[in-house]
């Protein structure tokens, strides 16, 4: 098999041709169906492009046609850059503007998508076998079908995806088939996943985490799952339905599922493993899904897209840890690490800011200008400053203590809170803008704090739609007449900090939604 | 209109809602800060308080946009059940 993400799949398809490599909506594909598709859609963008293109759009939601589209991408040999048709349509001209996309290939829910990004003056080939959509459009075409995936050096970039930027700017992180093919020939020697798994998939397609779901599962010839928001309400059945085995999310979910009443012990029978990434994992729900999924194994996994997905893994048992939260563990086999003191200056005690170089290391950001300050050489090597502190823990892994800076991560996804404060500002009416992170049941929502005009916050909400994620639009708004100084005059965010966790903490008791796992 | 138990179900996932507004019929669940976690939970909420099950068909966020139509759909269950 080669190195490159459409290897893995041949590996699948060579394992398990007809069995399935998706089901989702109750439409189910095989590995046959799925390869034969993405050959169609990845042949007829090619032919109708007039040149190589340096980079492609998918824009892909998590629907029957969405993965055929990101495995077309692949297919096509060309840099892949998964957009999120759920994202506002100004965002995404930003993504596509600085990955140098050239086409998109968009698949069957991504009408409005691709409505609205034309409207925002996006104008590209697009590839939309439903026809009908208001960009150049580029024709399904049997005979254009690739006979097999076009191939990728290890240097290539695979596909580049966007984190939060302080400037309020998104910053493309570009990961090289080498990057990928370590990764996942490590977790191969790690883990046992073949042809009977069947996987779960609660990660967007533009979220990295999504990779190890698909590159996994299709490594060993195991089916994809996507898990949509509905089957949360009653997840032990979703669960039994699918005889899934593999459960990959972010920590958030397991609150959810106590809520919904579906974290009883013996709940989830069938998985053998349990993963969780993308935000801190505390000891209480680790131990409660353990209970509910006596049958797996668990695994807290941490890693910034910029270290390629995930790059230490902790193999949970029960027992009491540093502030009640899992150790994230020990950085993958072929890294170094480095810690550097509060200066910034490398030190050789137990506590410090995490830097790790190696193999699974992003050859930098899209544009050279974001890496100051984020990559540092030492030793020979180059190291990535991840902006997480941590400390050392006796088994040679690692616990994770915090951020260094003003990055928080809201159900996983990381936003600088510098680029909420710069998006606030430009609702109508508002003149400055903070926020902060309240912590909630194990996560972050964010809240703000602006002056100005008393802006109605479902206006202020609205606004923010058009601007950022869903997931990470505040959850509550303040008005002051003006924002309070410290000491040195400067905000005071602390003081809103705890200000706001005071009124959440407060709004909170009267709105408890926690049912039967609770009142056990 | 709704009943009480409905309205005091449905507020808390509201938190742009203020105390004293009004929730309307039209009102838009979206813009007065309900997400796709508050849809998941408030779906259970009223499935367990009301005693009935959505169809999967009637999970989509259609169903959820304003409050009018999340109760048209929630007595619509509650007929057939009583019939």
């Amino acid at each position: 098999m080669d190195g490159t993400l459409s290897g893995r799949f041949a590996r699948g398809l060579a394992l398990a041709p007809d069995r399935p490599a998706l089901r989702a909506d109750g439409v189910e594909l095989t590995y046959r169906e799925l390869h034969e598709r993405a050959l169609l859609l990845a042949g007829s963008l090619l032919a109708g492009l007039p040149g190589r293109q340096p980079a492609v759009g998918v824009l892909a939601g998590k629907g029957p046609t969405a993965y055929a589209a990101l495995l077309a991408g692949l297919y096509s040999g060309v840099t892949v850059v998964p957009l999120q048709p759920a994202f506002p349509a100004a965002r995404t001209r930003q993504m596509i503007e600085a990955a140098g996309v050239g086409a998109l290939l968009a698949d069957d829910d991504a009408l409005p998508a691709l409505t609205a990004l034309h409207e925002a003056g996006v104008t590209l080939p697009t590839l939309f076998a439903p026809g009908g959509h208001p960009m150049p459009a580029l024709a399904v075409d049997p005979d254009s079908a690739l006979k097999a995936p076009l191939p990728a050096r290890p240097s290539d970039i695979a596909y580049v995806l966007f984190t939060s930027g302080s400037t309020g700017r998104p910053k493309g992180v570009p990961v090289t088939h080498a990057n990928t093919a370590h990764y996942f020939r490590l977790l191969d020697e790690r883990y046992d996943f073949g042809p009977h798994d069947v996987f779960s998939q609660t990660f967007d397609l533009n979220f990295d985490c999504a990779m190890f779901d698909l590159f996994c599962a299709w490594g060993a010839g195991a089916a994809v799952v996507p898990v949509p928001a509905r089957a949360y309400a009653r997840l032990p059945e979703f669960v039994a339905e699918q005889r899934m085995t593999v459960w990959f999310s972010t920590p958030s979910a397991i609150t959810l599922v106590r809520r919904t009443g579906g974290l009883g012990p013996g709940a989830l029978p069938s998985l053998r493993w349990s993963f969780f990434a993308g935000e801190a994992l505390s000891c209480k729900d680790a131990g409660d899904w353990a209970a509910a999924a006596p049958g797996a194994t668990l695994e807290n996994l941490y890693g910034p897209t910029e270290l390629t997905i995930t790059v230490t893994a902790h193999r949970w048992t029960p027992g009491r840890y540093l502030n009640d939260m899992v150790p994230i563990g020990a950085v993958h086999p072929g890294h170094a690490t480095l810690l550097l003191d509060p200066s910034g200056a490398p030190t050789a005690g137990d506590e410090g800011e995490l830097c790790v170089a190696g193999p699974q290391l992003t050859p930098g950001y899209l544009d050279p200008a974001d890496d100051t300050g984020r990559f540092l050489q030492h030793d020979g090597h180059r190291f990535y400053r991840t902006g997480d502190r941590v400390r050392r823990a006796g088994d040679g892994g690692w616990l994770y203590l915090g951020r260094q800076d003003a990055q928080v991560q809201v159900h996983g996804v990381r936003v600088e809170l510098a680029e909420v404060d710069a998006a606030v500002r430009t609702c109508p009416g508002v003149e400055d803008a903070v926020s902060v992170a309240v912590p909630v049941d194990g996560t972050v929502e964010l809240a703000v704090f602006h002056t100005g005009e008393p802006v109605p916050p479902a206006r202020l909400a609205r606004h923010l739609r058009e601007l950022l994620p869903a997931g990470v639009v505040p959850r509550a708004f303040h008005h002051l007449d003006a924002l309070p100084l410290n000491s040195n005059r400067k905000t005071d965010r602390r003081k809103l900090a705890s200000q706001a966790t005071a009124m959440r903490q407060a709004a909170g008791a009267g709105r408890t939604h926690e049912r039967r796992q609770e009142s056990q | 209109m709704w009943d009480d138990r409905f309205e005091q179900i449905l507020r808390p996932f509201l938190p742009f809602l203020p105390p004293q507004e009004e929730l309307t019929p039209e009102s838009d669940l979206k813009d007065l800060g309900l997400d796709s976690l508050g849809t998941v939970q408030l779906l259970g909420t009223l499935e367990e308080d009301y005693q009935v099950r959505f169809r999967d068909s009637a999970l989509t966020m259609d169903t959820f946009r304003t409050a009018g139509v999340l109760w048209d759909t929630l007595r619509g269950m509650l007929q057939s059940t009583a019939s």
